[in-house]
């Protein structure tokens, strides 16, 4: 436990001191505060397009920088041959990942909280509603999109190059909402053999769009937080494909030659 | 000299590649002939009846906000913020939208209950005794928050539980997004929040009439000074952008007037019914040129250029004279308005209560 401890830590203390957080946090704020500089009538109270904006390019930044830190570490370890005198010391290949991925998860939290301190920030200074459930809810299933993506990333980035793994990572991140409404869309317009694809794609990718909840904290004066239940079952939704692609990436990792 | 390495190196099968690539790209012209000859559906944003078609697809309901412009993800934006961000397929008629204020589907056009206690829509006429300015407007409100009413079912993107094949994800999906039962009322939200989009669309789009239309109309709703000077500034710099379009000079007399501005309105309905003029097909009849919002519109911008005037006169005499002589001068330029003949009889019948009263 110490030992998944002490390379979590050093993961999100090498990503804290390279300041690429910062960078991604303060790039992300220069176009929303570039977006919200427009004159919108002068008119105060609008915040529903500032929520919708922020969130979008938050959730977008957060999971953007997750594919990539998470890509590229077990890859530059083995560049760099780092890895060599760690897997020499009383750790095991099992430890390892883990560390690496509680890293690359505190990593992500870290960025997101900063996100979310300046969305609320912003929110309240433009007089707009909080619902502090619905946000809290909202920050829990986006931490669970990010541990199915460094996840995926971490297995991706041991059959593919780190390039590879951050486009594939992306394009599913980017692609989410489309695939589940695509799926649901074309159902009835398929055969047989068509429809048990879909069902297939349904099922073996995972949906991020269900741990999305942006659009019921944007009009959060029309929806109330979620159920219980709901959170434990995409806690669960979560904890299966992240447990999956774990397993893959230490079955890759193990058989790896050192 | 690297064409001569591509030579000697590639084998065959790239060779051949590269021919039926060649013979392809010698077709291109053919093919886009073949094309062109069909019906395409134009892609203009301007072509209004295009983009709802477009905006309506199959494809464009999968790609959701995944647009290929501001444009078209208003179209979304609208859908979804005027239902509280729940996804139903595209219903709502952006035209009557921009025309009118009224939300209302675009196959069903439904109307509101003539009960409801009524902001005035944009193309109804001030006076209660007057006539309605087209077919089937009752001029009722759009902007106002959190009213339900009774619509034809229009299915949810999302699917309805008796219709899911997804099992628990369709449940965890329902619950996780905004979902109302398709079959419940829908409940329409004011769209002042939409504001910003329709700002942002005019940016990218300046020949976005559509958007500097409703923007206003939500400006309007407002009811407050600030917001009616911002939508003379909008309409004004739509108008620079887009000098053709009458009915933005309707909007601009409509917001001029509720601002007390009874010159400067009148001016507005005048210059509207100028271009209505060399826009409207001699007998006004409906075409892909000519829709019936159109023709709603031009009707309202000649009723509103007569009852202008009454407006303007103190003496009431004066005002229903004034009135009714620019009213025989419409309706001797356009043909085929009936509402303009019920308007004169009930102008004249006014007019005739008036002097009896003077004298």
């Amino acid at each position: 436990m110490r030992a998944i401890w002490l390379i979590a830590r050093s993961v999100l203390l090498e990503a804290v001191r390279r300041k690429e957080i910062y960078a991604i946090v303060l790039i992300s704020c220069l176009i929303i505060a570039g977006i919200m500089s427009i004159d919108f009538f002068g008119l105060r109270g609008l915040t529903k397009f500032y929520c919708e904006v922020s969130l979008q390019v938050m959730s977008t930044a957060a999971a953007l920088t997750t594919i990539a830190l998470a890509a590229r570490q077990l890859p530059r370890e083995f560049e760099a041959r780092t890895i060599y005198p760690l897997l020499a010391k009383p750790v095991s290949r099992m430890s390892f990942i883990l560390g690496k991925l509680l890293g690359v998860m505190l990593a992500a939290a870290f960025c997101f909280a900063l996100f979310m301190a300046i969305y609320i920030g912003g929110t309240i200074y433009m007089g707009g509603r909080i619902s502090p459930l619905l946000i809290l809810q909202y920050v829990y299933l986006q931490l669970l999109g990010l541990l199915i993506l460094a996840t995926l990333a971490f297995c991706l980035s041991l059959w593919l190059n780190f390039d590879a793994a951050m486009t594939i990572g992306a394009v599913l991140y980017f692609a989410a909402s489309i695939i589940m409404t695509s799926i649901s869309y074309l159902y009835d317009f398929v055969g047989s053999v068509g429809k048990l694809v879909l069902k297939a794609s349904l099922y073996g990718l995972p949906q991020l769009r269900l741990v999305d909840l942006s659009e019921k904290v944007v009009h959060s004066d029309v929806w109330s937080p979620i159920p219980a239940w709901a959170i434990a079952a995409l806690t669960c939704y979560a904890f299966v494909y992240s447990g999956l692609y774990l397993a893959l990436a230490y079955i890759s990792f193990r058989r790896k030659p050192l | 000299m690297p064409m001569v390495d591509i030579k000697e190196r590639s084998p065959r099968i790239l060779k051949g590649a590269l021919f039926l690539t060649s013979v392809l790209y010698a077709f291109i012209p053919v093919l886009w002939g073949a094309i062109a000859r069909e019906n395409v559906t134009p892609m203009r944003v301007s072509d209004l009846a295009a983009q709802q078609k477009r905006n309506t697809s199959a494809i464009a309901t999968i790609l959701g906000e995944f647009r290929t412009n501001l444009s078209d993800m208003l179209f979304i934006k609208t859908e979804r913020y005027l239902h509280g961000g729940v996804a139903y397929m595209p219903h709502i008629d952006t035209e009557q939208l921009a025309s009118s204020g009224d939300v209302m589907h675009s196959k069903h056009e439904l109307r509101r209950p003539a009960t409801s206690d009524a902001e005035t829509s944009v193309t109804e006429l001030p006076n209660t005794d007057l006539p309605t300015t087209g077919p089937g407007d009752q001029g009722t409100p759009a902007g106002k928050e959190d009213e339900l009413h009774r619509e034809e079912e229009a299915a949810t993107l999302i699917r309805t539980p008796e219709n899911d094949f997804r099992g628990f994800l369709g449940t965890l999906e329902r619950t996780v997004k905004p979902w109302r039962d398709p079959r419940l009322p829908h409940e329409h939200i004011g769209g002042v929040e939409l504001l910003p989009w329709y700002r942002l669309a005019t940016l990218v789009d300046p020949k976005n009439v559509r958007a500097y239309m409703i923007g206003a109309w939500w400006l309007k709703t407002i009811h407050d000074e600030h917001a009616l000077r911002e939508a003379v500034k909008f309409l004004e710099e739509g108008i620079r952008q887009n000098p053709q379009s009458f009915q933005l000079h309707l909007m601009l007399g409509y917001i001029l007037r509720d601002l007390g501005e009874k010159q400067r309105a009148l001016s507005a309905f005048e210059k509207a019914v100028t271009l209505v003029a060399k826009q409207r097909p001699p007998t006004g009849d409906v075409g892909p040129n000519w829709t019936i919002y159109n023709e709603e519109d031009a009707i309202a911008a000649c009723s509103m250029a007569v009852l202008q005037r009454r407006e303007l006169h103190e003496d009431d005499v004066r005002g229903l004279e004034d009135a009714l002589h620019r009213l025989r001068e419409l309706r001797a330029q356009f043909r085929n308005m009936p509402v303009l003949e019920r308007l004169e009889r009930s102008l004249s019948s006014q007019l005739e209560a008036a002097r009896k009263t003077k004298s």
